[in-house]
């Protein structure tokens, strides 16, 4: 609750009695929650001028429609037959409304919400004159269910005009349609219309958003911006509710929404709607789509050829299983294991073809190679301490040495001897036991 | 029925403002589904060239390496069995020789030459967004309200059959968009299609 209390120091006042009368009264003693009413100050049969003017009301509340800096320079000027009075230092003419009787006024809105039923204004003193404090009751809004069909103005009157800001449209552009209000209603209160959720208004008519209003001295403007997407386009007339005190009831009134010109974009046809791939096929004349089918057609005949990328995955995944088994083998096989398999697979090998001086070579390289596998590492090591322990040393050089005899001389070398020598090396190779 | 197939084939109806977006993203989405080929290649280079619209359209340029893509679509299946042959003739005979290690190089290779072959046929697909409408103005934010996207001082506005990247999009119905020279802008989703 607004309480407002008067200043009793203005009772103090040196200046000489007054004969005059001072009175405050409201255009309404029962206004509505959210009302604008009118205040006045009346002063009467004052003969003398210049007195102080003391009002005890807090004009930084919401309520009152005029700053205080603007409701002092409403009456800074003087005007025929108005008295003079003081007010925080500075003259203001208070203007005669007929003989003998003299006003100020305020436009105040009362509160939505006031603590209990009463607003008072505290007493208003003219010199050593006190006027009597204003009481006002405030009535409660009548209750109503919400409809979301309507858009709720608050507490009015209003008048509310709907118009759009060009006579046509493009289909698929966009126009601005404006709602300009005014009225007695708190006009800053308003909310923007949800106009999307009003029946007619569904977003597969029309694409809506609301642009920010603005807030003129004597109106307010809600612009809307609209995008049709239908050619036709027949909105409803929008539904507004507020409540009028002068009725003392909720009144609806109904907006009517002027018809809209919408015409073909630039060359365009009606666009379907749906924006998804199977939408544009179903978009597509017939002869399109069956283009289209047959082409797919031929492709789902080819599709095969797809796996045949998968070839050299599958070399690639077998040398490489190939490859590990090996090297998981060499590193698990003893030096000896690996004498003993690699003279084998030489002996194989030896058996295969006929026995010559490069093959010979080739023999001895593949032997050895297939044997150290783990070359230069502390595996190899071992495998030539292993190799150490028995004549195969003094068996390899030998057969180098016969084998370079018998390929370029000058000692004649028979290959059955030299055939012998590779015997006895697989022999004691795989004789190896270390 | 050859006859009618070959005149598909060859003689593709002319299109509007409406068919064109539509006929765009279908053959984007038939390479989507069964690769490209040298008939969607060269329908699509012709749609595209279609396109009304100064700023944004791609008109067909004759360059040597579109004919030489021309023909590899042409004769993509003859060209990956070509190459399966050869690349199954090296290794053979390179594992019959005991060349394990040259065997796993040319594999390799041959995987490579394989990918980056396929890749020509099946590109790599962004999601994507083509223009639907006759004129859709591009806008700097997800609403009407905001103001267009100013480029050499005029809003842009986008022609039917326009394709950009498809960006994001919010639940009040609108599309975010990458133009080429990294232009961003938003489009309300019913005046685009959109391939994610």
């Amino acid at each position: 609750m607004q309480s407002l209390v008067l200043c009793l120091c203005c009772l103090l006042s040196q200046q000489p009695a007054e004969t005059g009368k001072l009175t405050l009264s409201a255009s309404k003693e029962r206004p509505f929650a959210g009302e604008l009413i009118e205040i006045t100050l009346t002063i009467e049969g004052f003969t003398r001028t210049g007195l102080e003017l003391r009002i005890p009301w807090q004009f930084q509340e919401s309520g009152w429609q005029q700053r205080p800096d603007e409701w002092i320079a409403s009456y800074s000027k003087s005007a025929p037959n108005s008295i003079p009075v003081l007010y925080q230092g500075k003259t203001l003419h208070v203007p005669r409304v007929k003989l003998g009787q003299h006003q100020f006024r305020w436009k105040y809105r009362i509160p939505t919400r006031t603590e209990n039923d009463s607003l008072v204004f505290g007493a208003v003193s003219l010199g050593n004159t006190l006027s009597p404090g204003l009481s006002l009751e405030v009535r409660p809004l009548p209750v109503i269910l919400p409809s979301p069909g309507e858009w709720y103005l608050g507490v009015g009157p209003f008048q509310v005009i709907a118009r759009w800001q060009q006579p046509q449209v493009a289909l698929g552009e966009e126009i601005t349609l404006e709602f300009a209000i005014s009225g007695a209603g708190d006009l800053a209160a308003i909310n923007s219309p949800k106009l999307s959720e009003l029946p007619g208004w569904d977003a597969s008519k029309v694409l809506l958003e609301v642009a920010p209003s603005v807030l003129q001295k004597d109106k307010r403007l809600f612009r809307i911006m609209v995008r049709p997407r239908q050619q036709e386009l027949n909105l409803s007339n929008i539904k507004v509710r507020f409540f009028n005190p002068e009725q003392e009831r909720w009144v609806t009134q109904p907006v009517g929404i002027p018809p809209i010109r919408i015409v073909s974009a630039r060359g365009a046809l009606t666009v379907p709607a749906g924006s998804s791939v199977d939408d544009a096929r179903s978009h597509l004349p017939h002869l399109l789509e069956r283009s289209l089918d047959q082409h797919e057609q031929g492709r789902r005949t080819t599709g095969w050829i797809r796996w045949v990328i998968a070839i050299p995955f599958l070399i690639l995944l077998a040398l490489s299983i190939q490859y590990a088994y090996e090297r998981w083998q060499a590193f698990t096989m003893t030096p000896a294991k690996r004498w003993q398999h690699a003279a084998r697979a030489a002996r194989v090998q030896k058996q295969s073809e006929e026995l010559t001086p490069a093959r010979g070579y080739a023999l001895l390289h593949g032997l050895l190679q297939s044997a150290s596998l783990y070359r230069g590492t502390a595996d190899h090591d071992a495998l030539l301490l292993a190799v150490k322990g028995i004549p195969l040393e003094k068996q390899f050089d030998q057969l180098l040495s016969s084998l370079q005899n018998w390929q370029f001389g000058p000692m004649p070398v028979q290959p059955a001897a030299i055939d012998k020598m590779f015997e006895q090396l697989l022999h004691d190779a795989e004789a190896i036991t270390c | 029925m050859l006859i009618l197939a070959l005149s598909l084939m060859f003689t593709a109806p002319s299109q509007d403002a409406v068919t064109l977006p539509a006929w765009i993203v279908s053959l984007h989405a038939y390479e989507r589904g069964n690769g490209r080929d040298q008939w969607s290649w060269s329908e699509l280079t012709q749609a595209r060239a279609s396109v009304a619209d100064p700023l944004w359209s791609q008109p067909a340029v004759s360059a040597w390496w579109k004919e030489l893509y021309s023909v590899y679509l042409q004769y993509f299946p003859v060209f990956f069995l070509l190459l399966t042959l050869l690349g199954l003739a090296l290794c053979g005979w390179c594992y019959a020789h005991r060349r394990v290690r040259t065997c796993f190089v040319i594999a390799v290779s041959w995987l490579i030459v394989a990918i980056v072959g396929w890749y020509l046929v099946h590109p790599l697909h962004a999601s994507l967004v083509v223009i639907k409408q006759p004129v859709v103005v591009l806008r700097t934010g997800n609403g009407i309200t905001y103001p267009p996207v100013i480029l050499e001082g005029q809003s842009v506005q986008l022609g039917a059959g326009v394709e950009a990247e498809y960006r994001t999009e919010r639940g009040n119905g609108w599309v975010q968009l990458e133009l080429k020279n990294n232009i961003l802008g938003w489009v309300p989703k019913d005046a685009v299609y959109i391939m994610k």
